[in-house]
């Protein structure tokens, strides 16, 4: 808990900086994101793919300082298992599909820092040459952090690209990706 | 750098900050001190046991011990943080003294274990023998990882009191042994743990049961594959989502070892040791009682046939697993062990009640259940003050404790 407020704080302290922006209050983003798996996986770690993709979704409200508030909504596949030794048929992935409150600063008209919070669902796929499942869980208090950078305006469009770490706390899953993002201001 | 860039810094550190249960083997005691001796006589080890005191060197481990034969270890365990030395001991016929190997550790201290060789002298042993009641010393040397010795000196104070030797009472080690959050060799509600928990004074097990998706009873405490348990692997799912095979392929506790199924942790708590209860917490609602209930009978008469006097009780700790039993056919027969309370443990027509300690002693509820026939626990306690205090003041015939090495001391010490 001491966590939360700590970013609270620290998001609090960034805004008292803001200034008179956006003139546009919404803004819709969507991207691709290639990512990289921190691996600190014990058993069968030599197994473990650490270069993965996912998806970025994000809806953000844009007040008139620099900060903007939305909900992160981004699946990513954390990493992805396979050739077993004891069964070459055996896959397992990790998807991981963050549920964040999200919070963006301008620190320059094209450059920004982003932070969100929340939960995430964690998805594991495990399969083989005769069966497979999914199994579910939540993951309740994940963090992501990144930097951004607004490559070209185009009318109600942005184009990005980023560089964001992710945290999955319930089983310290890490990685860093590399989203690509366009986002509609209406 | 501006303050708020600093704070920014300074919470990203505190949010990467946590802290996680490791498991260390600790040193192994030395064997080939032990080379060329005997096992020991049978009628020196009642002779051996009782209350020592520290008379002289450092009070590191303690300065009051009580010390008991668990099977093939003299063990000893003190009043300081739940210290427990387990040594192997032989007879070294040469000069007729007897040979300690030992290992000292507590549960509650960070300090790495350490490796502690003792003698009981000729001359030491001698007063043992002839004069009943005699003190005799036991003269011990902590063997530091560096190499150095600290001498220390144990003489025996008195035997043990009669309260204590007509006593049947249980001393209950919790998740088979103790938790993956103390300093413990071995993972919690493991193999190596349930055969490594009579070390630390336990008589009695508590261990934890969830059922796999192919309705496997297994040994582990929480519903989920996650680094507090188990090693980090590609799993993160519910382990009712998985079959047996495939988590014995791809999960390892903390320490490396198998998540154990309930047969064969209650093989191994058969054969070899010499636990007289298990308390079989039920996780999980449904079938597993079903499923639990043939691998339990067939061990029962296992234990019967090898003569192995052995307690094996069904937890009911809520109403949804007490709806599972009453679903039973012959449910009264089956020997359960009911947390609710002592009426439904009457109704259940269950073997043993198990308030949680905080209800207080229960005296009241106590005589009801010695009156109908019920043994009576309390869980899980563990502050040695407390421990005390129930052991005085209480009339359990057993408490669940998360450091039996605490509570042996205070119960073998009784007077």
């Amino acid at each position: 808990m001491n966590r939360f407020f700590i970013i609270i704080f620290v998001l609090l302290a960034l805004q008292i900086q803001a200034q008179e922006n956006s003139k546009i209050p919404f803004s819709l983003q969507a991207g691709v994101a290639p990512n990289y798996y921190f691996n600190n996986i014990t058993t069968f770690r030599d197994q473990v793919d650490p270069i993965n993709y996912g998806i970025q979704g994000r809806i953000l409200w844009n007040s008139k300082y620099r900060i903007s508030l939305g909900l992160d909504v981004s699946p990513q596949k954390m990493y992805q298992v396979n050739d077993f030794p004891q069964d070459p048929s055996d896959y397992i992935d990790l998807w991981a599909i963050p549920i964040h409150f999200f919070i963006a600063m301008k620190i320059t008209p094209k450059l920004y820092t982003y932070g969100g919070f929340g939960p995430s669902l964690l998805i594991n796929n495990v399969s083989n040459s005769t069966s497979s499942l999914q199994s579910n869980s939540f993951s309740v208090s994940d963090a992501q952090f990144g930097l951004g950078f607004k490559v070209l305006s185009y009318k109600k469009l942005d184009f990005s690209i980023e560089a964001k770490y992710f945290i999955s706390t319930k089983n310290e899953d890490m990685n860093i990706s590399f989203p690509l993002l366009v986002s509609y201001k209406f | 750098m501006k303050l708020n860039q600093i704070i920014f810094i300074i919470g990203l550190f505190l949010f990467s900050a946590c802290t996680k249960d490791t498991i260390s083997n600790g040193v192994s005691l030395d064997q080939t001190i032990l080379n060329n001796t005997q096992p020991i006589p049978t009628q020196y080890k009642s002779l051996m046991e009782g209350v020592f005191t520290l008379s002289s060197g450092n009070p590191k481990l303690g300065s009051s011990f009580v010390g008991v034969w668990k099977r093939t270890n003299f063990c000893f365990f003190s009043n300081r943080n739940g210290t427990y030395i387990y040594f192997e001991a032989g007879f070294n016929p040469t000069d007729s003294s007897i040979i300690l190997s030992g290992v000292w550790r507590s549960p509650l201290l960070e300090e790495e274990s350490e490796k502690v060789k003792a003698i009981i002298s000729k001359e030491e042993l001698s007063k043992i023998l002839n004069t009943s009641n005699s003190s005799y010393t036991i003269s011990c040397n902590i063997i530091q990882n560096n190499g150095n010795e600290i001498p220390f000196t144990l003489q025996w104070l008195r035997p043990f009191s009669n309260k204590v030797k007509n006593s049947d009472f249980h001393i209950l080690a919790h998740r088979g042994g103790g938790r993956n959050a103390d300093n413990n060799p071995y993972s919690e509600n493991s193999l190596n743990m349930f055969m490594y928990a009579e070390k630390m004074g336990a008589n009695g097990l508590e261990i934890d049961i969830q059922l796999t998706k192919d309705n496997v009873p297994v040994i582990y405490h929480d519903p989920d594959i996650n680094i507090r348990l188990t090693q980090k692997s590609p799993l993160v799912g519910a382990i009712s989502d998985y079959n047996y095979t495939f988590l014995k392929n791809n999960i390892k506790l903390l320490d490396g070892q198998e998540i154990p199924t309930l047969e064969e942790s209650l093989n191994i708590i058969i054969d070899s040791t010499e636990i007289k209860s298990i308390w079989l917490d039920v996780k999980v609602g449904g079938a597993v009682f079903q499923k639990m209930k043939p691998v339990i009978m067939n061990s029962i008469t296992k234990a019967r046939a090898k003569n192995r006097k052995i307690q094996i009780f069904f937890g009911i700790p809520n109403d949804e697993v007490k709806q599972a039993v009453l679903a039973l056919p012959n449910y009264t027969e089956i020997p359960t062990l009911c947390e609710l309370s002592i009426e439904e443990a009457k109704s259940l027509n269950s073997k043993a009640y198990a308030p949680r300690w905080t209800l207080g002693t229960l005296l009241e509820e106590m005589a009801q259940a010695k009156a109908a026939g019920i043994l009576a626990f309390t869980w899980t306690l563990d502050g040695q003050s407390a421990i005390k205090e129930y052991l005085n003041k209480g009339a359990f015939d057993g408490i669940l404790t998360n450091y039996p090495s605490i509570l042996a001391y205070e119960f073998y010490i009784q007077e």
